[in-house]
């Protein structure tokens, strides 16, 4: 090779080792892909438990501007300047709304937080790029450390520009922050409220209840023991016994890809009402809690809580993110038990045990064993129809042509799950979750075995399965029956099952109106959630 | 002892070898520091944005319908009837049928999103998190823009759970020279 071309090779791996370099030092880490998205991350700067946190240090920081108009401008936060690089804290729990280039801030991050049952958003603004340390999604907690400060965008020097959104952040609006930045000094608590501590579990409670009698048999409503080995039947009769307010206790299937846990009848899913509310996840809770305390008596394996993996030997850990809610084991508590084989004759399984404690929580730790391949992998019970609405479904849907069986059952499950007995607080009743001046007209008697109407219109009973499930064939075709005019002249658009649904939700009136699926959230969401949830439906039948 | 006779003395290309490594680490970490920032680390004690107007979403349609969107699926229900509110606090970025939808509350109501109740007893609010979602299409004054909409309920506990996830399209209009949200359409749900 000659003299030039060892020059040329030397200055290009140069480069090419600079640019290495470069890019790995500035690129940051990212290992926390299957945190929970529950779970925010830990870090220094934390603040006591329920404490709100300053947004910057008090001895790094200086105020150098306040809230309110400046030379024809309204300023819309307060300015805190200190270094460049000053660590900047989540003033509360919450979650980033935005994060990234903002015009006129450089980068900025909003965060939202509950707080008080509102919607409040914390603006931070003026970073550099490599200034911003969460990224849109991410949970964080009060104090954590989220940027450093910057001096980017339109700025005399660097600071950090801080804003407060009641009600959520609007462009140019907020209120004067300074009332709530006499808040609790970063790095004065234990870094993130919300951030998982490791406790000492309980000791197993073996105990039961003095005196108690032989739990009782599984509820039909609430779900059924066939298929269960005696461990899980114990189970389910004993959270039963304690949790009465839990609906829905099932998870045997014939057959799983991955797991035999369901189908060798050695697993229950204790649904959770509500899941996704403060009050489903203390319930949740607590039902994990109390299996925990009480796992020797009833030879539990493992649980699955809310994406922790919980083994009755053994440290919890933090699954991989599955997807869905119910992949993820947000919205029902799983329990493996050990099994000992299918009841006896004359089984018996002992009285309600009455052991108390609290499980360990997962240290954090991202792990994909051992709780890979257990638990649920799929939306649970899809496309399980109660034996008792099968033979209503097809003789309701034949009242109109564009009605299925399938759509039928889905808007079922969506209105009730399936469950006798449901009034809602608006006061829609029974399983198809009639509201009383609609009931009045819609809701006749029926014939048992033909369904034919016996009697007149408010006369039937929402809670009967066959009253309700007639009523509500009859009703989507009175509704397509008032869409049909506007669909045929081309006035609405939209596929006519879609239409039919939308007008159930919100009104033919509503869908008139707008020519199609109105606009509201609670209309749209209905509407997706049934089509797609008839396509199980359609699989299973 | 040291031979020292053979060794070879520097080449005027080595020099230059060695002078453009330099030179490229010099230049480069320059450059680095520059884009960083990490240069200027002196106290700017002074530093304030008052006195500039600040707009900091921009103004494109995708802009436009993801700040939107996020605002018209991040609910409160301890303080609001139901989502109708939210969507009329977006109704200034409205226009066609979202303008009209957000003008008067729905009567009759559409029947409640059923963890509505629960949310409202527990103080929960539900945060939407909007990403783009594909290729825009822009066709004269209308833009169509694939969405997500990730919601995560926020307990007042300070824990979370994640809530659902939609894939929308939004329909944005050139309204008199400012793009606002004129339609949308969920497409999926992960619920």
């Amino acid at each position: 090779m000659k003299k030039g071309g060892i020059v040329a090779l030397v200055a290009v791996l140069a480069a090419a080792l600079f640019v290495v370099l470069f890019v790995t030092t500035l690129s940051p880490s990212g290992d926390e892909d299957c945190l929970p998205l529950g779970t925010s991350v830990p870090s220094a700067g934390g603040v006591p438990a329920g404490s709100f946190a300053k947004p910057m240090k008090t001895g790094e920081a200086q105020l150098t501007s306040g809230f309110g108009p400046r030379w024809g401008t309204q300023h819309n936060g307060i300015d805190l300047a200190g270094p460049i690089g000053t660590p900047i804290y989540a003033y509360a729990d919450g979650v980033v709304s935005k994060a990234g280039e903002a015009q006129g801030f450089g980068q900025w991050i909003v965060l939202d937080h509950n707080i008080g049952g509102r919607v409040v958003s914390t603006v931070y603004g003026h970073m550099f790029p490599d200034g911003v340390l969460v990224k849109v999604g991410d949970r964080v907690t009060a104090g954590q450390h989220i940027a450093n400060e910057g001096n980017n965008g339109d700025t005399t020097g660097a600071h950090l520009h801080f804003e407060y959104h009641p009600g959520g952040w609007t462009q140019g609006g907020g209120i004067d922050p300074a009332p709530y930045v006499a808040a609790a000094e970063p790095g004065s608590g234990t870094p993130g409220s919300a951030s998982p501590t490791p406790q000492v579990p309980a000791a197993p409670d073996t105990s039961v209840g003095t005196g108690a009698a032989e739990m009782a048999e599984l509820p039909a409503s609430v779900g059924s023991e066939e298929h269960w080995q005696v461990d899980t039947a114990r189970v389910a009769r004993a959270v039963h016994a304690k949790f009465p307010q839990i609906t829905n206790i099932g998870g045997w299937r014939p057959s799983d890809p991955i797991s035999q846990d369901h189908p060798s009848g050695r697993a229950a899913d204790i649904m959770i009402d509500n899941w996704s509310s403060e009050e489903g996840k203390a319930l949740g809770d607590q039902v994990k809690d109390y299996l925990w305390a009480n796992r020797e008596v009833l030879q539990i394996e493992y649980m699955i809580w809310r994406q922790q993996y919980i083994p009755s030997d053994g440290e919890p850990n933090i699954m991989e993110d599955r997807g869905s809610p119910t992949q993820n084991h947000f919205d029902h508590v799983h329990v493996t038990t050990v099994g000992h084989g299918p009841p006896a004759p004359g089984q018996r399984y002992g009285a309600v045990p009455g052991g108390a404690g609290s499980a360990p929580k997962a240290n954090g730790t991202c792990t994909t064993a051992p709780g890979a391949g257990i638990g649920d992998h799929a939306d649970l019970a899809a496309g399980q129809i109660p034996p008792e609405f099968e033979k209503w479904l097809p003789l309701s849907a034949a009242q109109c042509r564009e009605l299925s069986p399938a759509v039928l059952a889905a808007q079922i499950k969506q209105e009730s799950g399936f469950r006798a007995g449901l009034t809602s607080p608006a006061g829609a009743r029974g399983y198809t979750q009639f509201l009383p001046g609609t009931w009045s007209s819609y809701g006749f008697p029926v014939d048992d075995e033909t369904g034919e109407v016996t009697g007149p219109a408010g006369a039937g009973d929402p809670d009967d399965v066959g009253d309700a499930v007639m009523a509500q064939g009859r009703y989507n075709c009175t509704v397509l029956d008032d869409l049909r005019p506007g669909m045929e002249s081309g006035a609405i658009t939209g596929d006519p099952v879609e239409l039919m649904l939308a007008g159930y939700n919100a009104g033919p009136g509503a869908v008139q109106q707008f020519g199609g699926i109105p606009p509201y959230a609670e209309t749209q969401n209905y509407v997706t959630t049934i089509t797609a949830t008839a396509g199980d439906y359609d699989l299973a039948r | 002892m040291f031979d020292t006779h053979h060794r070879r003395r520097p080449t005027t290309a080595t020099v230059l070898a060695a002078l453009a490594v330099v030179l490229i680490v010099a230049v480069g970490t320059a450059v680095a520091l520059w884009v960083t920032g990490d240069s200027d680390d002196t106290p700017a004690a002074g530093g304030t944005d008052a006195g500039f107007t600040i707009d900091a979403v921009g103004t494109d349609p995708i802009d436009v319908a993801t700040v939107v969107m996020a605002g018209v699926f991040t609910w409160q229900p301890a303080v609001q009837d139901s989502t109708w509110d939210a969507l009329h606090t977006q109704a200034s970025h409205l226009t066609g049928p979202m303008a009209t939808a957000a003008a008067q509350a729905p009567s009759p109501a559409p029947k409640p999103i059923s963890d509505w109740a629960a949310w409202a007893r527990s103080g929960d609010t539900l945060t939407a998190v909007v990403r783009p979602d594909g290729d825009t299409t822009i066709d004269g004054d209308t833009a169509t823009v694939p969405i997500t909409i990730a919601q995560t309920v926020q307990h007042q506990s300070g824990q979370a759970t994640p809530y659902t996830t939609y894939t929308a399209t939004v329909t944005v209009n050139d309204a008199k020279g400012q793009w606002k949200v004129r339609d949308y359409r969920i497409t999926s749900s992960s619920l």
